[in-house]
C-alpha cells in the first residue's frame, strides 16, 4: 500500500471516530446549561464541529503527505535526511490534531459513566495535549537544526535574543495564572500548582522554546542557502511551517488559558476557536505549495 | 582542474542551491544516457536545450532563466574549461 493510501485510510479512520464519539454519547446536562440550548441544539452544534475538523485534518495531512513524497525525492541528498525530520514533526502535529480530540472525547464518555474518572480524565487531556507538540517540536528542531548546519549558518544574535525573550514572557505569564489563580487552576487541571508548573509548566515552555527557535533557524536556511528558484521554493514551505509553529503554540497557550475560555460567550470562543484552526489550515496548506514547487525541481 | 560536470553544476547551484547537483546529473543521465563524468563539451548544446525546456517547467521567470542560459552559453562557448570553476560547497 501506498504512503497516500495508507494517509487517506488513516485519515478516514479518524474522521470516522471523531463522528461515532461527538455524536453517541448523551449530550452532558452541565453543558446544555451554560450554553443555555436544548439537547438537540447541542448535537446540531456538534455536528457542525465535524466538517471544519474534517477539513482542517485533511489540509494537515494534505501537508505532511506532500512534504513527505519531497523528502523521499531527496532522501540521498545531505538535505533530504533534515526534510524528513520536518516531516516526520509535521506527521507528529498532524497526527495530535484527531487523536487528542478522538483521545478526548473517549476520555470524557468514560468520565460521564464513571464519575471518579472525571478527575483523571482531565489530567491525561492536559498531559495528551502537550505531548504530541512536545515530540513534534522536537523532530521540526532537529531538521532545522541539521539545515542550518548545512549552510554553516547560525541565527542572529538579536534574534535569538528575541526568542528567548518571547519564551521567558510566556513562561512568567503562565506562572502567573498558576500562582495568582489558585482556585481556578485546581478546577481546570485538577492538580496541585506546583504539580501543574512541573509536569504542564515545563514541557509546554520547553516545547515553545524548540518551536520558536526551529522558527527562527528555518528562516535563517531560508536567507541564506544558494538557489535564487530552489529558494523561492523553500520561501513558500518555510512561511506555512513558521505559521503552522506559531500557530501551533498560540493555541497550546489558549488551551492552557481553559478559565479564560469558558468565561467567552458560545459565539466568540467558537469564532476564536475556528479562526485559529482554519489559520492553521490555510499553514498547512501552504507547507504543501511549497514542498510541490521544490518537488518541480526534483521531477523536471 | 573542474570536470565540465562541475562547471555545470556550478553554474546551476546559483539558481537551485541544494538542488543543483541532482537536477544536472538527472538530465545528463535521462537525456544525454551518459554518465556526468563522460559529459563532454559537444554535449552541452544539448544538455542546454534540455535545462532550457525543465527550467521552464519549474519556473514562470523568465528572466531568471534567461540569466541561467547565458550563464551555460558562455560556459559553452568558452575554450577553456575551468574558467567558471568557482568553489562551491555541496
Amino acid at each position: 500500500m501506498s504512503v497516500k493510501s495508507k494517509i487517506f485510510y488513516w485519515y478516514a479512520a479518524f474522521v470516522i471516530a471523531f463522528t461515532l464519539v461527538l455524536l453517541l454519547p448523551a449530550p452532558d446536562s452541565a453543558t446544555l446549561v451554560r450554553y443555555h440550548i436544548s439537547a438537540l441544539g447541542l448535537r446540531l452544534l456538534d455536528a457542525t464541529f465535524i466538517i471544519p475538523e474534517a477539513l482542517i485534518w485533511f489540509a494537515a495531512f494534505y501537508g505532511y503527505a506532500k512534504l513527505h513524497s519531497y523528502s523521499q525525492l531527496i532522501q540521498t541528498g545531505k538535505d533530504g535526511k533534515q526534510i524528513a525530520r520536518l516531516a516526520t514533526g509535521l506527521l507528529l502535529l498532524a497526527v495530535g490534531l484527531p487523536v487528542g480530540a478522538i483521545l478526548g472525547g473517549i476520555l470524557s464518555i468514560i468520565a460521564a459513566h464513571e464519575p471518579s474518572f472525571k478527575n483523571p480524565s482531565v489530567i491525561i487531556s492536559n498531559y495528551l495535549g502537550v505531548l504530541f507538540p512536545l515530540l513534534a517540536f522536537l523532530w521540526i528542531g532537529r531538521g532545522a537544526r541539521g539545515l542550518s548546519n548545512l549552510i554553516k549558518g547560525r541565527p542572529q544574535f538579536w534574534k535569538t535574543n528575541v526568542t528567548t525573550v518571547a519564551v521567558i514572557t510566556l513562561g512568567v505569564i503562565f506562572c502567573c495564572l498558576i500562582v495568582l489563580d489558585h482556585a481556578e487552576l485546581r478546577k481546570a487541571y485538577h492538580m496541585s500548582p506546583e504539580l501543574v508548573m512541573l509536569t504542564l509548566g515545563i514541557p509546554y515552555m520547553y516545547t515553545w522554546f524548540l518551536g520558536f527557535f526551529a522558527s527562527v533557524e528555518l528562516q535563517t536556511y531560508s536567507q541564506r542557502v544558494t538557489g535564487v528558484v530552489y529558494r523561492r521554493g523553500w520561501n513558500t514551505l518555510i512561511l506555512g511551517f513558521v505559521s503552522i509553529i506559531l500557530l501551533s503554540i498560540l493555541i497550546q497557550y489558549l488551551s492552557t488559558l481553559t478559565t479564560w475560555l469558558t468565561s467567552l460567550s458560545l459565539g466568540w470562543a467558537l469564532l476564536l476557536l475556528y479562526a485559529l484552526l482554519f489559520l492553521l489550515a490555510g499553514a498547512y496548506i501552504v507547507v504543501a505549495l511549497g514542498a510541490t514547487r521544490l518537488t518541480k525541481i526534483e521531477e523536471a | 582542474m573542474a570536470s565540465l560536470y562541475d562547471e555545470v553544476v556550478t553554474i546551476t547551484y546559483d539558481y537551485l542551491g541544494p538542488a543543483a547537483d541532482r537536477f544536472v546529473v538527472r538530465q545528463i543521465r535521462n537525456h544525454l544516457q551518459k554518465d556526468p563524468s563522460e559529459l563532454q563539451r559537444k554535449d552541452l548544446r544539448q544538455l542546454i536545450d534540455w535545462i532550457q525546456l525543465a527550467m521552464r517547467l519549474i519556473s514562470s521567470d523568465s528572466d531568471t532563466i534567461d540569466s541561467y542560459m547565458a550563464d551555460l552559453e558562455a560556459l559553452a562557448q568558452s575554450k577553456e574549461p575551468g574558467i567558471h570553476g568557482k568553489k562551491i560547497i555541496r
